[in-house]
C-alpha cells in the first residue's frame, strides 16, 4: 500500500515537473532576436476601401475585387453574367475566399511569428503564410482551397508573400472576382504609416486574365473593437431559404 | 393612430450592387420605403447581421412583429452605432425595404427615435 502510494506520488512528481519544463522552456535567444525584427502588425484591422451604412446593403464602388477586373472577353461575360444576376436572384453563399477576404468588411488581425504570419478575420477565414523557408507543396500534395497555399519572406519590414492553389471560380463569394487553377498571387505587405498597412498585390493568370493586374488594398488599424466576434454564416444568419425562397428565420427566442 | 405603418413607394433605385455580402438583397423591394412606427423588442447585435425586432400595431388592433435586418456589429460600429443605440421599449420610426413576399420583415434604411433624432448618427 505504502509502496503504491510512494509510485504514485513520485508519477505525480515527475508529470508535474514535466508540466513545469513544457511551460517554462524559453524561446532561444536566436529566436528571441527574430522576433525583434518583425514590425508590429498587432491590434484589428479595418479594409479602407469599405463604405458601410446601418443596413446590410452596401454600395462599394472603391472595392478593388467587385470592380474593373482586366478579365478576358469570355470571364469577362461570365463576370458580368453573375453580378447581373445578382441583382434578382436569391442567393447566398458563405465561403469568403482568398482574395476576397482582404477587402471583407469584418475586421482582422495579423499574428507575425518568424514562422508564420497568421491572418485571421471576423467571419473566420483564415491564412497561413509560411515564413519559415518551406516552399510550396508539391504538385501531387497541393490540393486548392479558397485560401490557397501560402509562402513568404521578410524584405526589411516588407512581407513579400506567394500564394498558389487557391480553389478556382467561377463563384466563392457573391459577385467577386474570379480566378482560374492557374492563379498565382503576390503579395508586399507593409506599413504605410504607424496605423496604415497596405498589401499589393499582383494577380497572374494567364486564363481569366488579360494581364497580370496589380491593386493597392490598404488597412486602417482600428479602435473600435477589443476583439473578434466569430460566427458560422449557415447557423447563424438569419436569413435562410424554404422551399427555395430566402426567407426571414425567426429569433432564436420566438414562442419563448 | 401614432403606429401605423406607412408605405412610401420610392423612387426606383439605380440598382446598385449588394455586393460584399454573404446573401443577395432580392428578397427585399427596393423600390419601396416602408415606414415603421413602433416599439422596439429586441435589438439583436450579432454577426454577421444585427436584427432589430419591432413590434407595431395592426388594423385588427393588435400587433404585428417586424424582423429588420442591418449590417454586422463592426459595421454599425463604422458609422455611430452601439449595441445600445436602441434598446427594448424604445418608441422609434424606422424606414425599411420590406421583404418582397409580404411577410414582416425589411432591410434597414434609417430611423429616428421619439425625439426625431438620427439613430447612431444618421448614417
Amino acid at each position: 500500500m505504502i509502496s503504491t502510494l510512494l509510485k504514485r506520488a513520485a508519477l505525480a512528481a515527475l508529470l508535474a515537473a514535466a508540466a513545469v519544463s513544457a511551460h517554462a522552456a524559453p524561446n532561444t535567444a536566436k529566436r528571441v532576436q527574430a522576433f525583434a525584427k518583425l514590425p508590429d502588425w498587432s491590434g484589428y484591422w479595418i479594409a479602407d476601401s469599405i463604405h458601410e451604412t446601418a443596413g446590410s446593403l452596401l454600395d462599394v464602388p472603391k472595392v478593388k475585387f467587385f470592380g474593373d477586373i482586366p478579365y478576358n472577353p469570355t470571364w469577362k461575360a461570365q463576370y458580368d453574367k453573375r453580378r447581373g444576376e445578382l441583382r434578382e436572384k436569391e442567393v447566398k453563399q458563405c465561403i469568403i475566399d482568398f482574395p476576397t477576404t482582404m477587402e471583407s468588411p469584418q475586421p482582422f488581425m495579423l499574428t507575425v511569428t518568424p514562422e508564420q504570419t497568421i491572418y485571421m478575420a471576423g467571419d473566420g477565414t483564415f491564412r497561413q503564410i509560411f515564413t519559415d523557408g518551406r516552399g510550396h507543396p508539391p504538385k501531387d500534395q497541393l490540393f486548392p482551397s479558397v485560401t490557397g497555399h501560402s509562402i513568404g519572406r521578410w524584405e526589411g519590414q516588407t512581407l513579400v508573400v506567394d500564394t498558389i492553389a487557391r480553389t478556382p471560380g467561377p463563384v466563392l463569394f457573391l459577385g467577386a472576382a474570379a480566378f482560374s487553377e492557374q492563379a498565382h498571387f503576390h503579395e508586399r505587405i507593409s506599413l504605410t504609416g504607424k496605423d496604415k498597412l497596405e498589401d499589393e498585390m499582383t494577380i497572374d493568370d494567364p486564363v481569366a486574365l488579360t494581364h497580370p493586374w496589380t491593386v493597392k488594398l490598404g488597412y486602417d488599424r482600428t479602435t473600435l473593437i477589443d476583439r473578434l466576434d466569430p460566427y458560422y454564416c449557415e447557423l447563424d444568419d438569419r436569413i435562410g431559404f424554404q422551399d427555395g425562397k430566402m426567407v426571414i428565420k425567426p429569433p432564436s427566442d420566438a414562442g419563448k | 393612430m401614432l403606429f401605423r405603418v406607412t408605405m412610401v413607394c420610392a423612387i426606383a433605385l439605380a440598382a446598385p450592387m449588394a455586393a460584399q455580402a454573404h446573401h443577395s438583397y432580392a428578397m427585399f423591394d427596393r423600390s419601396k420605403t416602408v415606414t415603421l412606427n413602433g416599439t422596439i423588442r429586441q435589438f439583436q447585435w450579432t454577426n454577421p447581421h444585427s436584427w432589430i425586432q419591432l413590434t407595431t400595431p395592426n388594423d385588427a388592433g393588435g400587433t404585428d412583429e417586424w424582423s429588420i435586418e442591418m449590417g454586422s456589429p463592426f459595421e454599425l460600429l463604422r458609422v455611430g452605432w452601439t449595441s445600445t443605440t436602441v434598446k427594448a421599449g424604445d418608441k422609434v420610426s424606422i424606414q425599411v425595404h420590406p421583404v418582397k413576399d409580404g411577410s414582416k420583415g425589411g432591410g434597414f434604411v434609417s430611423g429616428t427615435d421619439a425625439g426625431g433624432h438620427a439613430l447612431g448618427g444618421g448614417k
